[in-house]
């Protein structure tokens, strides 16, 4: 065993425990053995309580929670990849190594920090105010984790032992409000920022929250505007008859409205403060803003919940836009089988992390707005833009060629046109007030 | 008839949606980079409320029924609905003559659209027959008219009044709306029609239904909320120093716009009741509301010797004889009244134009005199007027004495009207509230009396006294055309008076018994109904 | 089974979360060490003795995008049941032909629909060039 109190952090020699954990067969041999362990457990629960277990998965109470319980473990899981693997894109883009220790590859890095967290000491400044400085993590927290309620993972599933005609949808919640659910969860979301920038009682996060929240509001604006656009071509709030309707029909909504695909995108971004909208959390201005005082466990709920952000976000623009778990050679609607529902899963999640590692790789390579060029390209850019596609789509809407993919293109690339030609005329598009400064006359100082 | 229906009610509404469009083309026009497009924003204005008049009067001819007794979502396009609409319009076009030159440039654009939905809020007040529709189209009143205070002039004084004016008015509305909130729950539905009225009757006939206090707290807080608008006694705080922040022009806007709204929805309100207002508990708030307005009014105008100020505290006054007639309301003795002289209502109607006319009069004057530069306010601004500019010392003389009441003038005309309908309702009233309504009528005339005092000092300071330094008028002549109007409209009425007396006549018609309600069998009588009246529009 | 309904699902999802949370933040209260001092306890300021209190008066302009924001998703809002209807209105089949025909046979007829979102929607955008115009999308 390494001496713990007399470490020597020069001292190169690995031990024992260095050697083992990176050691590729040990890692890739420990993760078999879990996965091994959890098949036979499942075969037993599944040979011994098979009833129990058939009755539970054949109703739409016991399906939700098993799916509840799956998505969150889901989540998590993804979530600490997605660390790592950002890490590694970084690394890659900034032709460095990343994180190499904690097993090969870095691959226990993620779990090394989050018993890190754990671990770390529970702390709220003296001048905080305590309930709101506990509560913000958790509001953000818990408001990035529920969203996924209404996301139709797989469509309907009909179990072998289940009556004719009978199923169960692969949804934790089968809403009739739907998209709107996710709008208000999201929207619940600012609360957690801006009480953390307010509890906190240091300048900093109090600038973070503001900033956050006058961020996180004004781009609500045009989602709120993009989401019109699909529900109106739709006809629907129920996310799981979008996603059907694209895939009955095999078009993906992004080739109708790719316009309002992107700007959705550029949203999503803008709500989960991903770069290139992260000035909420500035580190040359702000040292991290809102959570500047936040540690340990608290601190990790606010990441935790901005990726958990990322990944219903794309779960929301996959099931709006890219055809949910559909994919044209593979199970449609009406195949309800056990097995076509777990491939439409692995397909939802594999376009899910496809979609994170966009964000990765954006977050690598587009550099920060600044606060004036954020708001005004939520409001002068992304909400005419909305304005001009809801009327565009509903004019679509009113001689009935909303799934008509070339009229859509047209429309959006009218659209399109209209915007880029104003932006063309208007000054300074983006520069702002830079181009304006006066020239600053250099006089020699008088000593010199 | 499906599409009948649609084309009445979109129809019906073209002089709203008139001024509603002028007003936003006249609000983009503010941002325009030009100064002569700027300048255009008046005459626009203008020249929408008289296409506005045109429609409404000329509509038939175009195959637009906008008068039509045609009934859709709420709205009733009643006699009601036509005098409301025709006195918005052409006090409309008075106001705008008045406040031609009034807010600084750049703010021009703001304040004629927010003239005009101020209007169209008006008109729409007239026919709405539905809860919800009264309470936007009061708020769609109120709401402009506190920004016009704010903007009307440059410095502090506008905007501690347009904040108080907003602070007050949201609160009276939020009272209004509690109050509606309980009518629609006596009623079960938010429509103003003859099943509303049945049970709010049977409500209060019967004290032990549990009703009954519902219907009467309803009641009490609808019309107590509505007194705000037109600022009678317990909700008349803020009028002195609204008046005196406002620009004068905007004062004279105030004292109609706001008052005429309020009149026509506590009649709304209290025709819920059947005109239940010589007995019980409404008549005694209406007697107290009303004699504590004309005696507090008058008592606080006797001391100003700002005549802004002194004008808001006789609005009081006024707005407590309006009280009067509402009181007397439009049934005699269980029958409708057979002339103005018995329709207290109907007196009331006119009695708001003319008050409202030569109101605005007497502000257009104050707002077109300068002195030093300044805008012209107190008793010494105006004092000596007759000798360098007697037409402008006459109107404010025909303004005075009209707001006096004195005879032939058309104020005369209308304050008898109202106390000769309270008389005739105290002749069929129960014996203990007979005896009240002529102490009321007692009272209102000795007030009558004591306002004179303080007219009459206005009137003497402009007629009789000399000044060093009398105020300058503008060289802008559209105000003084405005103003010129104003009292060429109130010799029309006063020595013909008949005209508007009819308009107010019929428009107290329906009042009796609220409109039917929105029913889609009726709509081919209806129809029928329109095609009629089609021959003969509203005024 | 009892016929549960869909929100119920909901709860036990958010009651899930919370559970999650509650223990996340139990566990690190009870594992991580304790120690406190004036200087821990003090506000971060980047290792600069702190000035003052934080929570003081700040930009004008976020109550601004505060007060647009409110008009603006309100307005959308609206825009929101008539998105999710005008479509099934034009339905040729089905209880959504039936419910398209009972309400134009009431005078709610597509155009109806078409003028009423149409004015609603000029309104909006007449009052966001008006905001536009006026400067207050200017935060440079």
């Amino acid at each position: 065993m390494p001496d713990i109190m007399n470490f020597d952090p020069n001292d190169k020699t690995p031990t024992i425990v260095d050697r083992l954990i990176r050691a590729p067969g040990v890692i890739i041999g420990v993760a078999v053995l879990l996965g091994v362990v959890l098949a036979v457990v499942l075969v037993a629960v599944w040979m011994l309580w098979g009833d129990a277990v058939r009755a539970l998965l054949g109703s739409q109470l016991g399906l939700s929670i098993v799916i509840i319980a799956v998505t969150i473990g889901l989540m998590f899981s993804v979530i600490a990849t997605s660390i790592l693997f950002e890490r590694k894109i970084a690394a890659f883009i900034q032709d460095r190594k990343g994180p190499n220790r904690g097993g090969f590859w870095g691959v226990i890095q993620p779990m090394a920090d989050g018993l890190k967290f754990l671990l770390k000491e529970e702390f709220t400044p003296a001048r905080a105010d305590r309930p709101l400085f506990i509560l913000a993590p958790c509001i953000a927290f818990i408001a990035a984790f529920i969203g996924f309620a209404i996301i139709p993972w797989a469509g309907e599933i009909h179990w072998p032992w289940m009556a004719e005609g009978e199923t169960v949808t692969t949804q934790v919640a089968s809403l009739d409000m739907g998209i709107l659910y996710i709008i208000a969860v999201g929207g619940f979301g600012v609360y957690g920022v801006v009480l953390a920038g307010w509890a906190s009682n240091n300048k900093y996060s109090f600038f973070g929250g503001m900033r956050a929240a006058a961020q996180m509001i004004s781009y609500e604006v045009p989602m709120g505007l993009v989401l019109v656009v699909v529900l109106l071509a739709a006809g629907t709030l129920r996310p799981e008859l979008i996603v059907n309707q694209q895939a009955e029909t095999g078009i993906w909504n992004v080739f109708l409205h790719p316009l309002a695909f992107v700007l959705l995108t550029i949203c999503a971004f803008a709500e989960a403060n991903r770069t290139p909208f992260d000035l909420v959390e500035a580190e040359q201005e702000l040292v991290g803003g809102f959570h500047t005082e936040y540690s340990s466990m608290k601190f990790a709920m606010f990441f935790l919940g901005e990726y958990a952000h990322i990944i219903t976000g794309s779960a929301l623009i996959v099931a709006l836009f890219l055809g949910g778990w559909h994919v044209w050679f593979l199970p449609n609607v009406d195949d309800t089988v056990w097995w076509a529902a777990l491939i439409k899963f692995a397909v939802y999640w594999v376009k899910i992390i496809l979609f994170i590692v966009f964000y990765i790789v954006i977050r690598w390579t587009l550099p920060r707005f600044r606060f004036d060029q954020l708001m005004k390209l939520a409001w002068k850019g992304l909400i005419p833009m909305g304005l001009g596609l809801v009327v565009a789509t509903g004019v679509l809407v009113a001689l009935g060629w909303q799934r008509n993919v070339p009229a859509n293109l047209i429309a959006n690339a009218i659209v399109l046109g209209i915007s880029l030609w104003y932006a063309s005329r208007s000054p300074s598009p983006v520069t702002g007030r830079q181009d304006n400064l006066p020239e600053i006359e250099v006089r020699p100082s008088a000593t010199t | 008839m499906p599409s009948a229906a649609f084309a009445i009610s979109i129809t019906s509404l073209v002089p709203e949606l008139i001024l509603a469009a002028v007003g936003c083309v006249v609000l983009l026009m503010t941002q325009a980079k030009s100064g002569s497009v700027r300048r255009a924003v008046p005459g626009i204005t203008l020249s929408g409320i008289v296409l506005a008049i045109l429609i409404l009067r000329f509509g038939h001819l175009l195959g637009i029924s906008v008068g039509a007794d045609s009934i859709n979502g709420g709205l009733v396009f009643d006699g009601l609905a036509g005098f409301v609409r025709v006195s918005a319009l052409i006090l409309g076009v008075l106001i705008v003559l008045v406040s031609w030159v009034q807010p600084a440039d750049e703010e021009r654009g703001e304040f004629f659209s927010m003239m005009l939905f101020s209007l169209a809020g008006l008109m729409l007040v007239g026919p709405s027959a539905d809860l919800i529709v009264l309470f936007l189209a009061l708020e769609l009143v109120s709401i402009p008219t506190y920004i016009m205070v704010a903007l009307s002039r440059p410095g502090p004084r506008p905007l501690e009044s347009a904040t108080k004016y907003f602070y007050l008015g949201a609160m009276a509305a939020a009272i209004t709306a509690f109050g509606f909130s309980y009518l629609y729950g006596v009623t079960g539905g938010a429509a103003l029609d003859a099943g509303a009225v049945d049970r709010i009757v049977d409500a209060l006939r019967d004290p032990d239904s549990p009703a009954h206090n519902l219907a009467t707290i309803g009641l009490l807080l609808s019309v107590v909320g509505l007194l705000f608008k037109i600022a009678a006694v317990p909700l008349h705080f803020y009028i002195a120093d609204v008046y005196q922040g406002a620009a004068s022009p905007v004062a004279g806007l105030l004292g109609f716009v706001p008052k005429l709204a309020g009149i026509v929805a506590i009649f709304k309100i209290i025709s819920l009741t059947g005109w239940a207002t010589t007995e019980g508990a409404l008549f005694w708030i209406l007697w107290i509301v009303a004699v504590l307005s004309m005696t507090i009014g008058n008592v606080l105008a006797l001391r100003q010797t700002n005549i802004k100020r002194m004008l808001a505290y006789s609005g009081i006054a006024h707005s407590g004889y309006m009280l009067v007639g509402i009181l007397a309301g439009p049934i005699v003795a269980g029958e409708r009244a057979e002339s103005i002289m018995g329709d207290g209502t109907a007196a009331v109607l006119y009695y708001v134009v003319i008050y409202g006319i030569a109101n605005l009069g007497a502000f257009a004057l104050l707002g077109l005199l300068r002195v030093r530069g300044r805008p012209c306010e107190t008793l010494r601004d105006v004092a000596g007027l007759l000798r360098y500019y007697p037409s402008i010392a006459l109107l404010m003389a025909l303004s005075m004495f009209t707001l006096m009441g004195m005879p032939p003038t058309p104020g005369f005309w209308g304050k008898l009207s109202i106390f000769g309908s309270a008389l005739a309702a105290a002749e069929f009233a129960p014996a203990l509230y007979h005896d009240w309504i002529i102490a009321l009528v007692i009272i209102a005339v000795l007030n009558s009396a004591l306002a004179a005092a303080y007219y009459l000092r206005v009137i003497a300071a402009v007629l009789l006294f000399e000044s060093d330094e009398p105020a300058e008028p503008t060289p802008r002549e559209a105000p003084m055309i405005g103003a010129l109007l104003c009292g060429f409209l109130l010799l029309v009425f006063a020595f013909y008076p008949k005209p508007l007396m009819r308009l107010g006549r019929d428009a107290s018609d329906r009042l009796l018994v609220p409109p039917p309600t929105v029913q889609v069998e009726s709509t081919s009588a209806i129809v029928a109904e329109a095609t009629l009246l089609d021959e003969s529009p509203p005024f | 089974m009892p016929e549960v309904s869909d929100y119920s699902f909901v709860v036990i999802l958010i009651l899930a979360v919370m559970g999650i949370t509650a223990v996340i933040l139990l566990l690190t209260y009870l594992i991580g060490p304790k120690r406190t001092g004036a200087i821990k306890h003090s506000v971060y300021e980047s290792g600069v003795d702190p000035t003052g209190d934080a929570r003081r008066r700040f930009n004008v302009r976020f109550y601004l995008v505060a007060v647009l924001f409110l008009i603006f998703d309100v307005e959308i809002i609206f825009l929101y049941p008539w998105a999710v209807l005008f479509p099934r209105l034009k339905a040729t089949e089905g209880a959504d032909q039936q419910w398209a025909s009972d309400l134009a046979a009431n005078g709610f007829t597509p155009a109806f629909f078409i003028v009423g979102i149409g004015i609603f929607f000029a309104l909006l955008t007449i009052g966001f060039i008006y905001e536009w115009r006026k400067g207050v999308f200017r935060w440079d």
